[in-house]
């Protein structure tokens, strides 16, 4: 206490904290803050607020049940109006009855990113299984290595079908890779002529073909190239 | 004769005497670092029953319908909400616990702490004898213990369902419990005047605590009761 009478400066009390009264007088740097300081940090949680917190609670609870009991949304909209106001509840709590909102903004940040965090968790894993739809089409053979040559059953007999046109099947002509098959089925057709007659190029008249409804342009063979998409799965290929 | 002073003839509180650690600058500092601490806690916490969310999630987009029939068939949104009322008012009065020592009122802190406490056991009454005995009486138990028989949804979709229902709100009720713990050891320091207007730390981070398993009850009830 002696070295402290000798340097009885605002800047040091301050920084020793020692004296209570000059440190809610002056702050870390030693500036003066005024007495009110000692108030602010010393926050007393008032009652009211706090009191209308819980009301408001209760009421958007209220709220949550009534709508998912008998109000009928479609689709995801009951569950994500539910999400929605229980994030609402979630934000009120964190900020009043947790007290986010009058202590240091550190705390926040430490709950933003916890939950990004969680958000980036849960958004990810539901990327993965929420997009695995889209292979499916390539396993049940709508899309196919090779464009529009695909595997069809055709009159009992695995056929390949190239823009409704028909050659036989692997085993049928040996030593052909199914790709080997299109091609000759392409050519046999007519090749880029017949390409052009459905208006446009080769590649993408193969995806055109593909989203055409199935009798738009060959009525008769409509039923088997409707069981080409429905029944011929990938690992049904003879090899 | 000599006249005693009056505050000679009482043995101050220990809340009244109490001196922050040394290697802090200051007690707000020691108050600011421990409550960093716990909400760095908190956030672990949260990430733990993300791994119940994120479940939940994959599981209700697969199988959407059939959640819905498991949820109605299975859950009654009745006791839940009557337990989520019980755990906000829960909330509201630790929070006024902590406003008593804050203003010195140690019998207002004591008693509202209590008042939480009966909330929290209420909680946990309704929750096993409403909810848990007479689902482990039916048999309607997560995965392979499931011998209810035939659910609505009459495939193991009932079993998911369950499996997430149980699981999450078995880990929360864990942590009810946990909290009448750390709430009733508050109420004994509370008694032995440990906390007051200089020293309220351990009651606020306490409450922390509560209201974390507040929030995540408040997302349970919601994905689980009122599926649809």
């Amino acid at each position: 206490m002696t070295e402290q009478d000798s340097h009885d400066t605002p800047q040091h009390l301050a920084a020793t904290g020692d004296d209570l009264h000059h440190e809610e007088m002056f702050d870390n740097d030693g500036h003066f803050v005024g007495a009110h300081a000692h108030a602010e940090h010393h926050h007393v949680t008032p009652f009211m607020p706090m009191f209308m917190t819980l009301v408001i609670l209760v009421t958007l609870t209220i709220i949550t049940v009534f709508t998912a009991e008998y109000v009928h949304l479609p689709g995801f909209g009951n569950l994500a109006l539910a999400l929605i106001i229980a994030c609402i509840k979630g934000t009120l709590v964190a900020a009043f009855f947790m007290h986010l909102l009058y202590d240091k903004a550190i705390n926040t940040v430490v709950v933003i990113a916890s939950m990004f965090a969680v958000l980036l968790f849960i958004v990810l894993t539901m990327t993965d299984i929420g997009t695995r739809k889209l292979h499916e089409p390539l396993e049940s053979g709508e899309i196919v290595v090779g464009g529009g040559a695909q595997w069809v059953e055709k009159n009992g007999k695995q056929v390949v079908d190239v823009k409704g046109h028909y050659a036989p099947a692997y085993d049928a002509a040996p030593g052909k890779s199914v790709l080997d098959a299109a091609r000759e089925a392409y050519h046999a057709a007519g090749g880029h002529e017949a390409a052009a007659d459905h208006g446009d190029g080769a590649a993408s008249a193969d995806t055109g073909h593909a989203a055409e409804p199935a009798n738009a342009d060959h009525p008769t063979e409509a039923p088997a190239t409707d069981g080409a998409h429905a029944n011929t799965p990938a690992s049904t290929e003879p090899h | 004769m000599t006249t005693v002073p009056v505050n000679m003839t009482k043995k101050p509180e220990p809340h009244e005497t109490y001196v922050h650690g040394h290697h802090w600058r200051s007690a707000e500092d020691e108050k600011d670092a421990a409550k960093l601490g716990m909400w760095l806690f908190l956030g672990t916490e949260a990430l733990m029953f993300s791994g119940f969310f994120c479940a939940y999630a994959v599981f209700r987009m697969l199988y959407f319908d059939t959640w819905h029939e498991s949820s109605k068939y299975y859950l009654n949104w009745k006791i839940g909400g009557f337990n989520t009322l019980v755990l906000l008012i829960s909330s509201f009065t630790i929070v006024q616990a902590i406003r008593g020592a804050q203003l010195g009122r140690k019998m207002m802190a004591f008693w509202y702490l209590a008042a939480t406490n009966v909330c929290a056991l209420t909680f946990l009454v309704v929750k096993l004898g409403w909810e848990y005995l007479p689902k482990i009486q039916k048999g309607e138990l997560p995965g392979g213990f499931f011998t209810y028989g035939h659910g609505p949804a009459g495939t193991t979709h009932d079993q998911v369902f369950l499996g997430i229902y149980w699981v999450a709100t078995a880990t929360h009720g864990l942590h009810v419990l946990i909290g009448v713990f750390i709430i009733g050891w508050c109420m004994i320091r509370t008694m032995k005047g440990h906390f007051g207007p200089k020293n309220y730390m351990f009651l606020e981070n306490t409450g922390l605590y509560w209201h974390i398993v507040d929030i995540i009850w408040i997302f349970l009830f919601p994905m689980l009761y009122l599926v649809g």
